[in-house]
């Protein structure tokens, strides 16, 4: 059992000003049994009007509202507790869309041909660790090298990408190799920026791998969203009028509850 | 009907009038053509449309059946009836379906059914239309423009009257309707099918509403009305799923309603047809109909298919390399007429082609015996000659499933083609239900 504390938050600033914005949110750690919300803070600036709190297809909690009068930037935040533990997962059916290409993930003959040359063997989950390995093995980690639409692969030939790119590569492998495998947004511990890791499922239940870093997931991350590949989950959608560039300024902190506590 | 023939010119110089139009893209222009009406009815027999009204009511019921069962239990897949890829392999299936069910558990709620007469006798069906079947209008406006020019015609044949579609709409959207007003959701003038859009808002009492006409605050959709906001209940919205709400599907289109798929899934709104659709009418997904009849009611299916091949079975693969001349290939993934080829059309190189190409996508194609189906008569000019048609059957599932006595017979224009679609420049005739 690990106690986590946790904030995020980002703030999109506009070029100039915006009206009738209305935004989608994925950026609430999910509340069960391996993953327990202890205590749960939302703000939103400038104030929203109309938000609401509701799930989406993966089960996914998603927040949305408007601001229609005039603004030049959003700011949210969500900070609190999470006590995590994985002895307690349940065991779940896996959603069978789990098991295909979905629009980012579709593999390419050079994916194929380096997919044949992988020995895999054991379980399903020491064959998504040995995956794991190869897709770091073949790609260094370039921020700024992809972006959001980059499928993976684009990032697999361009042997570059960041955490999503892996987690996407990685996916289309497991896919491949019949192991149902899901794209997770979320916290570890730490701070910077949002992260992104796999998981794959097996037997009934869902095992956290992460490719970027080479390494199974432990207590210390905290599940925010998960989906097919990334275009299923991105924590912020929005859409508003007004000519504006935006830029978004990312900040997120996990500690651990002991830690965190005043001396 | 002489006097009907006679007024040929006089009915088509009407719908001009009236602005009945159809749009078509061709070279990336768009243009907006008129629909040429044939005066020369379809006659349908009341005994014939009998077996007809069964077997889609029939058919409606279990593609609605197998829709609720696809984005809730998934029992059909789970008891091996439907290979699973089929499904998830499918554009048409949408995840930010999943876990939900829209009110009262009806997907398709209007259904566009493509059925042609067999020179046998029997008819098959062609296609099932279940995201955003056009198309009703026409021969609405055409009856009602007939009944005008020569209203003996009517009294002296005994015809089923077509004219309360739009009530039959307003019903269907009042079934689901969430609280609030229904409204027809138009892409805007540009769309094919905007004529239909507004003419089927008036015919039903719904308010016709465009893009910034619809908002969502509390995952409650309003009409910003002249009076202030008014909560929408149900949308019969005729545009696609990818364009419906850019939170949720494509973040680009600026046609559709932010956070509608969230006022959906809260129950606050009712979607007409509900989105995701698109898994039940594939090409692709045609094939496992009749199973899906047999699975979910447990009866055999009144109507049959065209005789279909998936190139996914190993023995169906053979069936169609080995007979490819004698068959129609289709893309599963294309609509309106596209991605269909005739298999004697293609020759040498581009043949090695398709067939690679097959080969290597399987599942992305059918492969259909061609059906001799019959000719119609229709007029040219001083003469009579007789052409390819189809017949497009409206299902509308409310409180009970119905089918509109009328339907779309759409005809080709050209005497060599079999392919009937508005978008490749064919014509339509009435359709007359005979009540005995």
């Amino acid at each position: 059992m690990t106690g986590l504390k946790f904030s995020y938050q980002t703030k999109i600033v506009f070029s100039n000003d915006v009206t009738d914005h209305a935004f989608l949110l994925r950026c609430f750690p999910f509340d069960g049994k391996d993953q327990q919300v202890e205590e749960l803070v939302h703000t939103s600036y400038p104030i929203v009007t109309g938000g609401q709190y509701s799930y989406d297809g993966f089960g996914n909690r998603i927040y949305t509202g408007r601001i229609d009068r005039s603004h030049d930037s959003l700011e949210y935040k969500v900070s609190g507790t999470v006590i995590r533990d994985d002895s307690l997962k349940a065991r779940e059916a896996v959603m069978p869309c789990y098991k295909y290409p979905s629009e980012l993930t579709y593999i390419n003959d050079d994916m194929e041909r380096f997919f044949n040359t992988l020995d895999l063997k054991g379980t399903d989950k020491e064959k998504a660790v040995m995956i794991a390995r190869a897709v770091t093995g073949h790609m260094d980690y370039v921020p700024g090298s992809t972006g959001v639409t980059t499928t993976a692969a684009e990032a697999f030939i361009h042997r570059k990408g960041v955490c999503q790119d892996f987690a996407h590569v990685m996916i289309s492998f497991c896919r491949l190799a019949s192991i149902p495998a899901r794209y997770v947004c979320g916290l570890p511990i730490g701070e910077g920026e949002t992260h992104a890791w796999v998981e794959i499922w097996s037997k009934g239940y869902w095992y956290g791998i992460d490719p970027t870093r080479d390494c199974e997931v432990d207590e210390s991350y905290i599940r925010l969203c998960v989906g097919r590949d990334y275009s299923d989950c991105p924590v912020e959608r929005g859409i508003f009028k007004g000519d504006a560039m935006q830029r978004q300024d990312i900040y997120m902190k996990v500690s651990y509850l002991e830690e965190a506590l005043p001396a | 009907m002489e006097r009907l023939l006679s007024h040929k010119n006089q009915i088509n110089s009407q719908m001009a009038r009236y602005g009945v139009k159809f749009g078509i893209y061709k070279n990336g222009e768009f243009l907006e053509r008129l629909f040429p009406f044939d005066p020369v009815p379809r006659k349908i027999s009341a005994e014939e449309y009998k077996k007809l009204e069964t077997g889609l009511i029939q058919r409606v019921n279990a593609l609605n059946l197998f829709l609720a069962d696809i984005y809730g239990e998934k029992m059909i897949l789970r008891d091996g009836v439907i290979p699973e890829e089929f499904i998830y392999r499918s554009p048409g299936y949408l995840s930010a379906c999943e876990n939900f069910m829209p009110p009262k558990r009806i997907f398709s709620h209007i259904s566009g059914i493509d059925l042609v007469l067999g020179n046998n006798g029997e008819w098959y069906i062609l296609e099932d239309n279940l995201r955003i079947p056009s198309g009703a209008s026409y021969p609405l406006i055409a009856r009602s423009l007939c009944r005008k020019c020569s209203p003996e015609t009517f009294r002296q044949n005994n015809v089923i009257d077509n004219r309360d579609y739009g009530i039959l709409l307003k019903e269907t959207m009042d079934n689901v309707n969430r609280g609030g007003i229904n409204v027809i959701y138009t892409p805007g003038r540009f769309n094919a099918a905007y004529f239909e859009h507004s003419f089927l808002a008036e015919k039903s009492g719904s308010v016709l509403a465009e893009s910034n006409d619809i908002y969502v605050e509390n995952n409650i959709a309003y009409y910003k009305g002249n009076k202030g906001p008014v909560r929408v209940g149900a949308i019969y919205r005729r545009i696609s799923d990818e364009y419906l709400d850019p939170l949720t599907f494509k973040g680009e289109s600026l046609i559709g309603i932010p956070g509608i798929m969230t006022a959906f899934r809260a129950g606050n709104v009712a979607l007409i047809n509900a989105p995701g659709n698109g898994v039940a009418d594939d090409k692709g997904i045609y094939y496992f109909v009749p199973r899906m009849i047999r699975y979910y009611l447990g009866e055999e299916p009144v109507l049959s298919n065209a005789p279909t091949y998936l190139p996914y079975y190993e023995e169906d693969m053979k069936y169609t390399l080995d007979r490819f001349d004698d068959l129609v290939i289709k893309d599963v993934a294309e609509a309106g007429g596209y991605g269909v080829v005739f298999g004697k059309d293609l020759k040498g190189d581009r043949k090695k082609e398709f067939i690679e190409k097959i080969k290597a996508e399987p599942r992305r194609f059918i492969s259909q015996e061609i059906i001799d189906f019959q000719d119609l008569p229709i007029v040219d000019g001083d003469s009579m000659v007789e052409r390819k048609a189809d017949l497009r059957a409206f299902v509308l599932a409310g409180e009970t499933t119905k089918v509109w006595p009328s339907g779309l017979t759409r005809f080709s224009r050209n005497p060599d083609s079999f392919v009937v679609n508005s978008s490749q420049g064919g014509g339509f005739k009435d359709t007359w239900i005979m009540s005995r």
